[in-house]
């Protein structure tokens, strides 16, 4: 369909992480490249605790817990497993809310291992509190776990470079990160305010991060409800996104091939309360569409009304404003 | 979500009354006959060509319930012709699988205007013909209770829709649709739905079930289902069932969408033609945009032109 016209104004950005000898350097790097570019998205750092290699010399300490940001480079991130200390970071929000990155692993990973897992959680309410080192870290009452204690990057292939691209409204309503390697997409993360919200939504943060390879899908956000934010009573909530549909599916699952103007489906994204209680439908996810689910792959590109090339560009099922570069996928 | 206003000017009857009639050959010609006199007396439709199982003549030969006439196979049946406003045809013939049901019948199309042909034991044929209903549900029950029909067109004569209902039930719909915004290869083009079924102007019917068929300017026929707003393999209705804070219930605007291999894609916006939740009851109605009430009529999930009368259900 014709290319729609941005409601917002965009910065786009992206961090090249490069293939590294360790698997393990990499996926801290990731990480690590990860925060900082929530950061610099307008995220604040509320609280952080982590392993500071210049202590101690030569082997390190512990540092912390602080309210400013101690995880200043990637080696100041340190993994472990139950009984072992986790870097952990608590970032605010622009809007409101929180979130929270801990290097905790499951299994026995020991003092420093399986650097591609974590535990990440989000508090609507902006209400972690009670970190006291590197084997507590702070909780919420009303903490909504994303991540737990498992994968959120990819472990394979281990060596790969990575591309971290990044997006934020100038009005900090919406903030989008994933990452990218080999065409293939990891960690997304989703912050949205809704445009248009429905009078019994508060209209919190709506967060969503998912660790799972391509899973910006019909499949995972359309049919599925990982989303979440919370209602006027602050009760968490399942959100699914919606679109135009037909024949039981989103439009871009069933118009997969270009139509007779050559176009594909660019269908404009709502959310819905999947549970618990009344399905009320939300608001709208402004400036992001679902396309088509076959035939495309990510990092295609779309012009705008204008005619102006790569204005939008499309990452597994989703279509996310573009600044008229070539999407770096590998 | 705020009900629109009508973007079309139509001509609503939606208390053609039925009554109780001593058996279902009756009933069924009680009912076909008040279809086609209102739409002739009343929304401009015109008879091309018609036979009433004797004579068959390019004129109306529908003058009595008695020139109605059910047969299997070739035997001497009726059938009609109607020219709609913009020059589309529709053929209704009365042909049935078992002599008994004089709920089937058969439901042709020809977007161009060609039904020739015919006689009393065959019914006519176009080049561009579309079949809808092949001897299959036209009416959908033999009962002789009640029937009643919903009538709307807009004052252009290019959209119509037609619902036949017995006892608050939905049974034979019958929709002729002109698309705004229509792709390029669809202006001046329409989509037409005809099904009987109980219960049947539903998600499933509309929009889950490709059932609207039309032709393109290059001549292709295609399929179509409604498009709207849904989620979790669903209509966003099947999914809302209650009323917002303001006291409004779900009404989505919908487009049309091809899924006919090689013209994927959407078709247009079907003016006028909303769709609901599973929460709606026949005979619900919505004020417009402006506060007018009654400008909204439900009809299973869809939302209809209403023109603020009472609904004479049937039965």
């Amino acid at each position: 369909m014709a290319p729609p016209i941005l409601s917002k104004t965009w910065t786009i950005g992206h961090i090249v992480v490069p293939a590294d000898s360790s698997a393990a350097v990499l996926h801290k790097k990731v990480m690590w490249n990860i925060k900082e570019a929530l950061v610099s998205m307008g995220f604040s750092v509320s609280q952080s605790m982590a392993w500071n290699p210049t202590l101690n010399p030569p082997t390190g300490a512990w540092e912390g817990p602080s309210s400013s940001d101690l995880w200043v480079a990637w080696d100041y991130g340190k993994w472990g497993s139950t009984g072992f200390g986790s870097t952990w970071i608590v970032l605010d929000h622009p809007v409101a809310g929180q979130l929270i990155i801990v290097c905790n692993v499951s299994g026995f990973a020991g003092a420093d291992g399986n650097q591609h897992q974590a535990t990440i959680q989000w508090s609507s309410g902006g209400l972690f509190t009670g970190g006291a080192s590197q084997t507590v870290w702070p909780t919420a009452t009303d903490a909504r776990t994303f991540i737990w204690y498992e994968d959120f990057q990819s472990v394979d292939p281990l060596n790969t470079q990575r591309v971290i691209h990044y997006m934020k409204s100038t009005d900090n309503k919406s903030i989008r990160l994933f990452q990218m390697y080999s065409n293939t997409v990891w960690s997304p993360m989703f912050f949205e305010v809704l445009s248009n919200p429905h009078p019994t939504f508060n209209n919190k943060v709506m967060a969503s991060v998912r660790g799972s390879a391509n899973p910006m899908t019909h499949g995972v956000y359309y049919d599925g409800s990982i989303v979440v934010g919370t209602n006027s009573l602050d009760t968490p909530l399942s959100i699914s996104l919606t679109c135009e549909s037909t024949l039981s599916n989103g439009i871009g699952e069933v118009w997969t091939t270009p139509d007779m103007n050559g176009n594909l489906p660019m269908a404009a994204i709502g959310a819905v309360a999947a549970s618990p209680g009344p399905q009320y439908y939300l608001g709208d996810v402004a400036d992001l569409w679902f396309g088509s689910s076959a035939g495309v792959n990510s990092g295609d590109t779309y012009s705008d009304h204008l005619g102006n090339p790569r204005m939008f560009a499309q990452f597994n099922h989703m279509i996310f404003p573009w600044d008229g570069t070539v999407p770096q996928t590998a | 979500m705020a009900a629109p206003s009508h973007t079309l000017t139509w001509t609503i009857r939606g208390d053609l009354y039925v009554p109780e009639q001593s058996s279902a050959l009756e009933q069924a010609r009680h009912t076909l006959f008040k279809m086609k006199t209102t739409l002739i007396g009343e929304f401009g439709w015109t008879v091309a060509r018609s036979t009433n199982s004797s004579t068959t003549a390019d004129s109306d030969l529908w003058l009595s319930t008695s020139n109605l006439v059910w047969a299997v196979g070739t035997g001497a049946h009726s059938w009609i012709v109607f020219n709609r406003p913009n020059g589309e045809q529709v053929c209704f013939e009365l042909r049935n699988g078992t002599s008994s049901n004089y709920w089937q019948g058969s439901m042709y199309i020809s977007p161009g205007g060609l039904f020739t042909g015919g006689s009393n034991t065959v019914g006519p044929t176009a080049t561009d013909q579309i079949t809808l209903i092949s001897v299959g549900n036209l009416l959908t029950t033999n009962d002789v209770a009640p029937r009643n029909w919903y009538i709307a067109q807009s004052s252009d004569g290019n959209n119509t829709m037609i619902v036949h209902m017995q006892n608050n039930i939905t049974y034979s719909a019958f929709f002729f649709e002109r698309l705004q915004s229509p792709h390029a290869n669809f202006v001046d083009r329409s989509l037409v739905y005809g099904l009987g079924s109980g219960s049947q102007l539903t998600y499933s019917n509309w929009v889950h079930t490709a059932r609207l068929y039309g032709r393109l300017i290059d001549s292709t026929q295609v399929t179509a289902t409604l498009l709207c707003a849904g989620t979790r393999s669903g209509g966003l209705g099947e999914h809302i069932n209650v009323r917002d804070l303001d006291g409004e219930m779900l009404l989505l605007r919908t487009k049309a969408y091809s899924n006919t291999s090689g013209y994927k894609g959407i078709l247009g916006t079907v003016p006028d033609l909303y769709i609901g939740s599973d929460l709606q009851k026949n005979g619900d109605t919505f004020p417009d945009g402006l506060g007018n009430p009654g400008k909204w009529l439900c009809l299973d999930n869809l939302i209809l032109p209403w023109n603020n009368t009472r609904l004479q259900s049937g039965g």
